[in-house]
């Protein structure tokens, strides 16, 4: 897929895109950013659902804003927050979504519905109700309805939000297992998802697209600058080189681990740490003019 | 206080942001002052409107044109109360808001005194545009009266403020209990239709339908039931007890629901899952048989079966995938309680209003089905059209509010497959419901023992003619709701163009192609084809569907998604999606549009047009020269009429013998010609016309010799009817049922009769003839059955053609008409004089009583009156489509469709409408053709008030005194209501004239009932039959003739009566004071009275209270209704306490039970006894 000079303003003046231009190849696209970003607008217009004020999306040789029904037959798409129908059970709302995406034999929906519960150990709540799905188990529901007309271009938009660690694991391995022979753009707060999955990452910025790299190009570019220091309480360190603080996180009695980018070291008590995506994402925003 | 104020100030602020509610402030305040300024004529200011009774801004006025927008108010109410009450719930914030320290008093009251004030706005502005409309120039003085503040006043404090706080009170304790809108909508529907079904319980209870209207309107028309013009344009509206009474009943209801409502509210409570009925369901010991309902209920949708198609044949147009999306839709619409209500609802109101109507006190019905598809099943056709409205909101709105939609907009159907589904759905839910509609009416016909139900006429009237209605608006909701962003929105501008545009025809707009359709009704007939009923009706549908069609795909392009509503973003998807395949469509239903409207503006021009005052005052001026001069009367008329029924066409070609009664020549004739038909005159002598008026066919002409006195001369003639257009036809034909009536023949003079010089006076019908023979030959096709005044004399055949001679045995006067149908006669006798009753082949039910109507008449008259003078007597029925009424034509009375449609209980002593209609009709037979009036103030007494007094007596001779009691009370109330909208001067009734039937029928029976009670019927009756035996055509006479024979007839102590009832208009005003009863040692009982009497007359255009100078009749009742005792209280003890002795336990007294006097007030005529 190519987007190509992407752009959108919301009424109000908010420029959510600002000529984005970027190829998404098949495998694992990870979008990161901060919140107001742009990511759920880029996703969105990749999913049909959104115009662009300008610009296009190519997909296989054709737009698909001008075409979006024909990229519909092989897009999957899971919203951030979606709701369900109330008393409509999860095996009648896939059905109806099913048809919805064309499948309108009923014993080929049969058997993929089959398929797609199996596939995200849905089957034994099959007859119950959607509305009363546990978050994991709405979220696993999301991802069966993406499945049913086995898409080859699929969106999820911050699938893992509010899910506890071991959905979160189980959920990452459904999309690594999905991952074969498809194109996957998902977007996420937690990078290290996007360390276990992506096989590219993009990083959005205030509408800007600031990088677009695989995970290994984009840490490759930092090999060497990155620096980690652990700072306790009431000690001043003696800066020698100048230096940006990435990040810091807290320890214990009062101690703050920061990692650096800088050329040199920067104290002399900093040791050199291999760059990490959390580190490309912190540089690149600091870049972008954003401070921790 | 600071919490309750804020709380309030963000519900003000919530809705002021939003465009819609200004579209409503503003939609209000033009549609009332719309609704004032074109009653007024500002949109059509034609030249002699006449002016407005009672003035548009009377107290009166005011008042109904604020209480024409109570629907529009209260839906308003719905939708902002409704959702003031869910509205944390709708956006979730409810954990939020229910989590803070707010108290709940604080949180109900701010929510809901905010709701209040955004509706008191809308309804200010309802009053401001009447008050607009009051002060806009261009309004012709007339129309108007003096601005009175106080009519402002009265209808906001009594009717729409209480209103609005009773009904948002109500909705919003509902919504916020059920968490559902929609249980607002349900509220606000049954509301509505309480008013429709009260008076179902009016013969239970007779005050229930005015105390229990929740609009309050019912309550204020009881009070001024009776107001003259007069009154209405002059007093300020009463608040008596009962307008007290409902307005204090709705505002207790109001407040203990609030107050329950707000005690069972909790914020713990209401941030669980599930609204008031879920927990009321968890906290039933009935929980389990509950539970086990539900689960039944759930698995039989479960099992609802998922249609089999084959898609081998469909599958290029994809429908087993929206017939299967469409089944999945229904299943959430049947699953809706809301919609079980609504149904439930309107079922209800169809039966109640159903029985309300068939049994019509005093009058009683068989089941029928035309009386059924009348009101009751317009009032179920506006409950589905509010449930259109509803369904396709829920069906549109339903991802969006589900927040479902960012994955159900990503599919891969076709653009037109999602709206084609939802409209399915939406017409099938309209077709189940016309069919348990159309199940009901068989059924309760087959419940009421009809062996043979009508099935076909209420089947064909709910598929072709609310169907239709319904399909198109149906779409229009589905365009509506399309563009609307939230499920309110949508309904809102559909019940405001809804009630737009039913007021458009009260407002002067009354082009077919301006007009939406407003409701779905159709008088039927089956005396034409269906094509010719439907089609054109089906026609003017199909303009419309044109037309929401192409609303309905424009509106898809620009429809409301997920990604909010702004007109920017939809534009933009619209133009992405436009294909030429849509572009075609668009223009194709565009066209078609204009196309088909410009065809129904062309036949509409084409097709007859009234001249308006402005003309027919012009006419009349050019007429004026030959007002006085004398013109020849009609002896003898020839008429051979030919009848195209399937052209609906006519011909007549027919000679007049004049004569000229004067003595002086004529030279100069005016003629005059019908304005529905083109005449055409020749002379078989020398003349020339000199004047012409084609728009009002008037010609003149000069003879070249004058006619002589006592000389007379032949006036050929041809009539033709006017061309039919798709829409218009002749007022006079259908298929297979043709009425024709002298109106359609040539007449001569100066067409006002009243205005005529004295010396060219006649009768009361006619200043150019007396009595005139009739000689008539119809020719038809021979499947008809053609009816003429006279005796048969004749038949021949020409060519494929029956043609029939009817003359009259003897002289008639010139009102006669010719009837032609597919009959069935059904001959019964009366003595030798047979009685023919002339009908369709389905109606013959009514005969029966019919005849026996006949029979009663004519076994009543031959004791007083001279015999009947023909050789027959034939009723015949005639379209329904060409008029509701009956009249008398020599030996024929015309009775129509509509009355053959009655089929009365014949088993019990009722008010039965065809036995009375037979019997009045005969009665005219000798009032108003053996006397025939003068043309004069004072004709319809001698013609009506005589005709409905014999009624009466024939009636309580055939069903007993109760009957003419009933009769007698539909007499009191048809004199009273007719009184409210007598726009001139009321006449005393010796004085009657044309127009004023509720005097003639009303007080003209009440007054003869009364002097019969007062000097015997057989007096009276003989006296009325010396007065017709003296006054034979060309003996004219007039009221004040019978007034003084009766004078000079009676006892001087009847003169004051005379005088009173005939030649004055008095009111009288008798009510109890008190009355208590004593038990006596010895056994007895004693009763003291005081009465309150009171007379008025009106004095040179003034009420003048008289003295009351009559003895006053009361009749004492024991518990079971029994007459213990009448007797007669002379007027000059009436202002004592008198006493009454008697030997059994009364119960209660009633004044002047049998009408004698006449009081418009009968409810204070009864009083109970108290010890």
């Amino acid at each position: 897929m190519h987007l190509i000079n992407l752009r959108k303003t919301y009424p109000g003046g908010t420029v959510a895109l600002k000529d984005i231009n970027l190829t998404i190849k098949p495998g694992i696209l990870g979008l990161l950013g901060p919140n107001g970003a742009g990511k759920s607008t880029l996703m969105r217009m990749m999913a049909t659902l959104q115009l662009p004020d300008t610009g296009d999306i190519q997909y296989a040789g054709y737009s698909t804003l001008r075409h979006p029904r024909t990229f519909r037959n092989v897009l999957g798409y899971l919203p951030q927050d979606f709701g369900v129908y109330p008393q409509v059970s999860a095996e009648r709302l896939l059905h109806y979504l099913a048809v919805l995406k064309g499948i309108s034999s009923r014993q080929h929906r049969r058997i993929r519905i089959d398929e797609v519960l199996e596939r995200v150990n849905l089957s034994d709540y099959r007859k119950q109700a959607v509305h009363t799905y546990s978050g994991g188990m709405l979220r696993r529901f999301g991802i069966a309805q993406l499945l049913l007309n086995d898409p080859s271009f699929i969106i999820v938009d911050e699938p893992t939000a509010g899910l506890d660690p071991g959905e979160r694991q189980h959920f990452l391995q459904l999309l690594q297992s999905l991952s074969e022979a498809k194109t996957i753009v998902f977007s996420t707060h937690i990078v290290d998802d996007m360390q276990e999955l992506c096989t590219d990452i993009a990083i959005l910025d205030q509408g800007c697209l600031l990088l677009n790299q695989t995970p290994q190009q984009a840490q490759a570019e930092l090999q060497g600058k990155i620096w980690t220091w652990t700072q306790f309480p009431n000690v001043c360190a003696e800066v020698h080189q100048p230096g940006t603080v990435l990040s810091i996180t807290g320890g214990s009695h009062g101690q703050r681990h920061l990692r650096i980018y800088a050329e040199q070291p920067p104290i002399a008590e900093a040791l050199p740490s291999p760059p990490t995506l959390a580190d490309v994402y912190f540089y690149q925003l600091y870049q972008n003019g954003v401070t921790v | 206080m600071n919490t309750f104020y804020h709380i309030l100030a963000e519900q003000v602020h919530f809705w002021i942001r939003r465009p819609v509610y200004y579209l409503f402030l503003l939609g209000g305040f033009l549609a009332s002052w719309g609704l004032l300024v074109g009653t007024a004529g500002l949109f059509d200011p034609s030249p002699g409107l006449p002016p407005a009774r009672p003035w548009l801004n009377s107290p009166v006025s005011i008042f109904h044109m604020a209480a024409f927008f109570h629907p529009f108010l209260l839906a308003v109410t719905a939708v902002i109360a409704g959702q003031t009450g869910t509205r944390d719930f709708l956006y979730r914030t409810h954990l939020l808001i229910f989590s803070t320290p707010v108290s709940r008093s604080a949180y109900l009251l701010g929510r809901w005194l905010g709701s209040v004030t955004l509706l008191l706005a809308i309804a200010v502005m309802l009053l401001a545009g009447l008050w607009l409309g009051e002060h806009t120039p261009g309004i012709a003085a007339q129309q108007l009266g003096p601005i009175r503040p106080q009519a402002y006043l009265h209808t906001w404090f009594l009717f729409l403020f209480p209103n609005l706080i009773i009904w948002s009170a109500l909705i919003f304790m509902a919504s916020l209990h059920s968490r559902s809108t929609y249980a607002a909508y349900v509220l606000a529907i049954a509301l509505w239709l309480l008013r429709f079904v009260l008076p179902a319980f009016s013969a239970v209870t007779p005050l229930l339908s005015v105390i229990g209207d929740p609009f309050g309107e019912y309550a204020q028309e009881y009070l001024i039931r009776y107001w003259t013009v007069e009154q209405q344009q002059t007093q300020r509206l009463p608040y008596g007890q009962v307008v007290c009474w409902n307005r204090l009943l709705y505002l207790c209801l109001a407040a203990g629901v609030f107050t329950l409502g707000g005690y069972r509210f909790h914020f713990t409570g209401m941030a669980s899952p599930g609204g008031w009925g879920h927990k009321f369901i968890l906290h039933t010991k009935r929980l389990e048989n509950l539970q086990s309902l539900r689960v039944q209920y759930r698995r039989l949708m479960e099992r609802l079966p998922d249609i089999p198609f084959s898609t081998q044949a469909l599958s290029s147009f994809r429908f087993p995938t929206v017939w299967w999306l469409a089944m999945f839709q229904l299943r959430y619409l049947i699953r809706q309680p809301v919609i079980h209500l609504v149904s439930g609802l309107a079922l209800l109101s169809f039966i109640l209003v159903g029985q309300r109507i068939l049994q019509g006190t005093p009058l009683i019905f068989q089941v029928d089905a035309h009386l059924l598809l009348a009101a009751p099943a317009a009032l179920f056709s506006q409950v589905i059209l509010l449930l259109t409205f509803l369904i396709s909101g829920m069906l549109v709105h339903r991802d969006r509010r589900s927040r479902i939609q960012e994955l159900t907009q990503l599919n891969t159907l076709a653009g037109w497959q999602p709206i084609a589904t939802q409209i399915g759905v939406v017409l099938l839910v309209q077709a189940v419901l016309l069919a348990v509609l159309v199940g009901i009416i068989i059924g309760w016909q087959t419940l009421h023992g009809d062996k043979s139900p009508d099935i076909f006429i209420p089947f064909i009237y709910a598929y072709s003619v609310i169907w239709p209605w319904l399909i198109v608006w149906g779409l229009a909701a589905m365009a509506v709701h399309q563009l609307a962003g939230q499920l309110y929105t949508g309904l809102l501008v559909l019940l405001l163009g809804w009630v737009g545009m039913n007021l458009l025809p009260a407002v002067g707009f009354t082009d077919t192609i301006l007009l939406f359709p407003g409701s779905a009704q159709l008088t039927l007939s089956r005396f034409q084809s269906w094509s010719r009923q439907l089609l054109p009706f089906l026609y003017i549908k199909g303009y419309w569907l044109s037309l929401t069609m192409f609303c309905l795909i424009t509106a898809s392009l620009l429809r409301a998604r997920h990604t909010g509503g702004g007109f920017t973003e939809r534009w933009a998807f619209a133009k992405n999606r436009i294909r030429p395949k849509i572009i075609f469509l668009l223009l194709a239903f565009a066209l078609l549009w204009v196309t088909w409207g410009y065809a129904i503006h062309r036949q509409e021009q084409d097709g007859f047009h009234p001249p308006g005052p402005a003309a027919r005052t012009a006419h009349l001026q050019s007429m004026q020269s030959f007002m006085d001069r004398p013109f020849p009367v009609i002896r003898d008329i020839d008429l051979s009429i030919d009848l195209y029924p399937t052209a609906q066409a006519y011909h007549i070609n027919g000679t007049y013998r004049l004569e000229n009664p004067h003595d002086q020549p004529i030279d100069t004739i005016l003629l005059r010609g019908g304005f529905d038909e083109q005449t055409s005159f020749s002379w078989p002598v020398p003349a020339r016309k000199i004047f012409c008026d084609s728009l009002f066919q008037t010609e003149v002409w000069v003879l070249e010799s004058p006619l002589m006195p006592a000389e007379q001369i032949a006036l050929h003639f041809a009539v033709h009817s006017r061309p039919a257009t798709y829409f218009e036809h002749p007022q006079h034909v259908e298929d297979e049922g043709i009425y024709l009536r002298q109106d359609v023949l040539p007449r001569l003079g100066y067409p006002i009769i009243d205005s005529l010089p004295a010396h060219l006076g006649r009768n009361y019908l006619s200043a150019d003839a007396d009595l005139v023979h009739l000689t008539t030959t119809i020719c038809a096709p021979p499947t008809l059955q053609t009816l003429a005044p006279g005796t048969k004399t004749n038949t021949h055949q020409q060519e494929d053609r029956h043609c029939t001679t009817f003359t009259t045995p003897h002289p008639i006067k010139f009102s006669f008409g010719f009837l032609a149908g597919n009959y069935v006669r059904t001959t019964e006798y009366w003595g030798s004089l047979p009685l023919h009753i002339w009908h369709h082949p389905a109606h013959g039910a009514t005969a029966p009583i019919l005849t026996a109507g006949l029979r009663a008449a004519l076994q009543y008259h031959s004791r007083y009156f001279p015999p009947y003078p023909f050789a027959d007597a034939s009723v015949v029925e005639f379209p329904g489509t060409l008029g509701s009424h009956a009249t008398a034509y020599a030996n024929l009375l015309p009775v129509s469709e509509r009355n053959f449609l009655i089929r009365p209980d014949t088993t019990q002593a009722s008010m039965a409408l065809p036995f009375y209609l037979a019997a009045h009709e005969l009665t005219h037979q000798w009032w108003g053709n053996q006397v025939i009036p003068a043309a004069e103030p004072g004709a319809l007494m001698l013609t009506e008030s005589i005709t409905e007094y014999l009624s009466g007596q024939i009636y309580r001779q055939q069903f007993g005194d109760e009957a003419l009691a009933a009769f007698m009370r539909i007499q009191h109330e048809r004199y009273f209501r007719g009184r409210t909208a007598e726009t001139g001067t009321e006449p005393p009734l010796s004085q009657v004239t044309n127009g004023q039937s509720y005097l003639a029928y009303g007080k003209g029976s009440l007054v003869l009932l009364a002097l019969a009670g007062q000097v015997g019927e057989e007096r009276l009756n003989y006296l009325l039959s010396d007065f017709l035996r003296k006054h034979k055509p060309p003996n004219y006479p007039q009221a004040n003739d019978l007034v003084q024979m009766f004078t000079d007839s009676l006892p001087d102590k009847y003169v004051p009566f005379l005088h009173d009832r005939f030649q004055t208009v008095t009111l009288h005003h008798l009510a109890w004071q008190d009355a208590r009863v004593t038990r006596k040692a010895n056994g007895t009982w004693q009763i003291s009275i005081q009465l309150k009497v009171r007379a008025e007359r009106m004095i040179q255009g003034q009420w003048q209270d008289i003295p009351f100078a009559e003895a006053v009749p009361i009749v004492c009742y024991n518990q079971v209704g029994q007459v213990l005792e009448q007797l007669t209280l002379s007027h000059d003890l009436i202002d004592d306490t008198l006493s009454i002795e008697l030997s059994e336990a009364p119960s209660h007294l009633e004044i002047d039970p049998d009408l004698y006097f006449l009081d418009p007030d009968l409810t204070d005529q009864v009083i109970y006894l108290r010890e």
